[in-house]
């Protein structure tokens, strides 16, 4: 007994003692090596103003870099050792509701079919599921294809061409909405496979009146194809397994990710429904939610497999397309979310960290600048140097730090892909540099409000197999 | 007996009475043929217990502090490889120790290598030049697919810029020279050994391995470094000693701490690969159940063992998890 309530106190407190150790190891770290660096010929006089002003805004973002390192260890040490939280896991006998699950698909040929063959075999009570494919503007044969499903399958996929509007996900899941008549609508890409008991898993957590939005779990199923993939899976695996279930333990802001997941329209209608004006109507749906009072679950045990990018331009265009809708959410959302008043602080705090993260790559580059730009100028200080190496490379590796990624391997026992964790920083190097040429030019050329936005869709060019890939 | 800490979900489980809650909890993993059902990879927590996490942070106590202990010969290790790799490269100059004193806690030395580093000449420094834009143009020659390799080259190229444009506008400004250079990377390199146990103390021990395996995987990982350290930077010094200070800034920016992070993260990935309990605990606590004992085989009982008197049908559970590699 006293061992088990031992342990209980250790998982309660480990995560922030851990977090306060590291502080303490840093601050350490740093004075050490500062004391420690090697001193410039005849550098002793008075610093100049000039470098007085590099070194504080170098300072700025050593520390805001610490932030974010200290966040996700602290996540990390949650998931790996703290208390989890699924409260809606167990719900499997219940009045089911009717659900509709929007599938947006334009130009998804290849991979259309075994989506709508998976979500026809789930397990949901007939007569409650519909599935609601939507052909958005699409040259190739996805729209017959639905069509074929629609016709063998009539009442329960009830197909919706969308042959003009504006483009991108947003503006269609806009106009199918007008067809849904079921107050809970969950979204899938085309290219996701869902699992037998996948929609009551997210359908579960609606019957709690306070969620307007949950997310599941994405996993991707093409992981073998190349390096790339590869990565993008320990990249995923940290994201989810790690970040989105410790946010969702800390009653944080787990974010609904736009897919393997789904709104309670009631609630998104509240909040003024899907944004066609942004790239990212995801991000922008949960901090509408979130400043409207309503919460966003995060449901680890709900997985959904999926094809990630596979080719180097398709990850950078998908990046920047990241980027720009959330920075976009940053602007619109970041000073209303600290004032609201229907959140509480760690959430405004947690929301505000989360809205900040794609700015942190430019941020990022600007330190690296200003400590190449002082070390030339004779103000050695290797402590800050390291340091910024150290945490910058952990903490933005796509924003889950190694020993995040790494932790989430270990608990899902991928045991030889995590050696690939170096490599990493290919991945982030791609999306350093995509991140920022993409936020400066949003700073450069705004967009100018009511504009339509590009939307550059990820290809999926292999067809699965409806038998043998899931 | 205590369970598996990774298969309890306290939260769902509010009773104050522990022992009806072990037996919820007994019952909720049983399965339908009397054996376990595994938890879900999407469940599963490390398990922490006092027994492996103090003797954990013990061991990176005493690797800090049997490091700190052996600065000296460690020293003079370093200060024998790089006059070795002096005398071979034929690098004209001398190896000395400078002794340091920290805060008047900790004495130490670190070799001092002496060696000519002038400013680039005209031919160098427009040999520098063409080298920036072959990097620079050549990057656009490298296919899409190899988009890393692209960005690494013109960060490299990058870096090579800000020599040849300072080194081009104002060389005499430059405040460092290859000996002050490399003592002090010597120095960093060093500490950055020392912090070695610390990093691996806060997100390696707290995992679930062996002790020896924290133990082997740390050692190994500052034996490494030791070795690499030296060797690393009489390259420096090399290249510094006859292509002159103009690369001095790309050796330290890219070729420098650079490395020995990465190193430090593949050993850190490396050793997580390792054999560790957690995916097969179902399983051992599954062959508990059936009273064959710890099962593990292993010598890593966590204490949670035993066999339970009313033993199910035996049977085998498949851990879950993994799923798609």
């Amino acid at each position: 007994m006293a061992q088990e309530r031992f342990a209980s106190h250790l998982r309660t407190w480990l995560a922030p003692v851990g977090v306060i150790l590291l502080v303490g190891g840093l601050l350490a770290a740093a004075v050490a090596l500062s004391s420690a660096a090697p001193i410039p010929l005849g550098q002793h006089s008075p610093r100049p103003w000039y470098v007085l002003a590099m070194l504080i805004p170098l300072y700025a973002i050593l520390l805001l870099v610490c932030v974010y390192l200290l966040r996700h260890y602290w996540f990390t040490l949650n998931r790996l050792h703290g208390t989890q939280r699924h409260p809606y896991l167990d719900i499997d006998t219940a009045d089911w509701p009717e659900v509709t699950v929007l599938v947006p698909a334009h130009d998804e040929e290849p991979v259309i079919a075994a989506i709508l063959s998976a979500l026809l075999e789930v397990d949901y009570p007939p007569g409650r599921l519909h599935i609601l494919p939507i052909d958005d503007r699409s040259r190739d044969r996805t729209g017959e294809i639905i069509d074929g499903f629609a016709a063998r399958h009539p009442g329960i996929v009830v197909p919706f061409h969308r042959k003009k509007g504006e483009p991108g996900k947003a503006a269609a899941l806009r106009d199918a909405m007008k067809l849904v008549t079921t107050d809970i609508a969950l979204v899938f890409d085309a290219d996701y496979m869902p699992g037998h008991g996948l929609i009551k898993q997210l359908v579960a957590p609606f019957f709690d009146p306070e969620v307007g939005a949950v997310m599941g779990r994405v996993v991707p199923h093409n992981v073998g194809q190349n390096l790339l993939t590869r990565l993008l899976d320990l990249e995923r695996t940290g994201g989810y397994q790690v970040d989105q279930q410790a946010r969702m333990n800390l009653k944080l802001v787990p974010q609904y990710g736009g897919t393997v997941g789904g709104v309670r329209c009631r609630a998104l209608e509240s909040v003024g429904g899907w944004r066609v004006d942004t790239l990212a109507e995801d991000t922008d749906a949960t901090f509408r939610l979130l400043r409207g009072g309503w919460k966003t679950v995060y449901q680890n045990r709900s997985e959904c497999y999926e094809q990630v990018p596979s080719t180097w331009p398709q990850r950078m265009r998908q990046v920047r397309r990241w980027a720009r809708g959330h920075n976009e959410a940053l602007w619109a959302h970041a000073g209303h979310l600290l004032v609201g008043p229907r959140t509480c602080f760690r959430e405004k705090l947690d929301g505000w960290l989360l809205l900040n993260v794609y700015v942190m790559s430019p941020v990022l580059l600007l330190g690296w600048l200003l400590a190449m730009t002082l070390w030339y100028l004779g103000e050695t200080r290797p402590g800050l140097i390291v340091i910024l190496l150290v945490t910058s490379y952990s903490a933005l590796g796509n924003f889950a730090i190694f020993f995040e990624v790494s932790a989430a391997s270990y608990l899902d026992g991928s045991r030889a892909r995590v050696r690939l964790l170096p490599l990493i920083m290919l991945g982030f190097l791609v999306g350093l540099f995509a991140i920022s040429h993409e936020t400066l030019l949003q700073i450069l050329l705004p967009r100018r409000p009511g504009a339509r936005v590009r939307w550059h869709k990820t290809e999926h060019p292999h067809t699965i197999n409806h038998e043998g890939d899931e | 007996m205590a369970m598996p800490r990774h298969l309890l979900l306290d939260a769902e489980l509010p009773w104050a009475d522990a022992a009806a809650r072990r037996e919820v909890l007994r019952m909720r993993q049983r399965g339908w043929g009397g054996g376990d059902i595994p938890a879900h990879r999407a469940l599963r927590v490390s398990p922490v217990r006092p027994g492996k996490l103090v003797p954990a942070a013990l061991l990176a106590i005493a690797l800090l502090a049997a490091y700190l202990l052996l600065l000296g010969p460690v020293s003079h290790l370093w200060a024998g490889m790089l006059e070795f790799w002096r005398s071979a490269v034929d690098l004209p100059g001398r190896v000395s120790m400078v002794r340091y004193d920290f805060y008047g806690l900790l004495q130490f030395d670190v070799p001092s290598l002496s060696f000519g580093s002038g400013l680039p000449g005209s031919e160098l420094w427009w040999g520098g030049l063409v080298f920036t834009l072959l990097l620079g143009l050549g990057s656009f020659a490298v296919p899409l697919t190899w988009l890393p390799l692209r960005y690494l080259l013109r960060l490299v190229a990058f870096f090579q810029a800000g020599a040849q444009l300072f080194f081009g506008l104002w060389p005499w400004a430059f405040p460092y020279d290859g000996s002050g250079y490399v003592h002090g990377m010597l120095i960093a390199d060093l500490m950055l050994i020392a912090l070695i146990p610390v990093l691996l103390g806060s997100t390696y021990f707290v995992l679930d391995f062996s002790l020896w395996r924290k133990a082997l995987l740390a050692l190994l990982t500052m034996l490494h470094m030791l070795v690499l350290v030296p060797l690393q930077y009489a390259v420096h010094a090399y290249v510094i000693h006859h292509l002159s200070l103009l690369f001095m800034p790309l050796m330290f920016f890219v070729f420098g701490l650079t490395v020995n992070v990465l190193v430090f993260i593949s050993f850190y990935a490396w050793g997580v690969s390792w054999w560790h309990p957690l995916r097969v605990e179902d399983v051992r606590w599954a062959r508990r159940q059936n009273g064959n004992g710890n099962g593990n085989g292993n010598g890593n009982d966590d204490g949670n063992g035993g066999s339970r008197g009313s033993a199910a049908r035996p049977s085998l559970p498949v851990p879950s998890g993994g799923g798609l590699s």
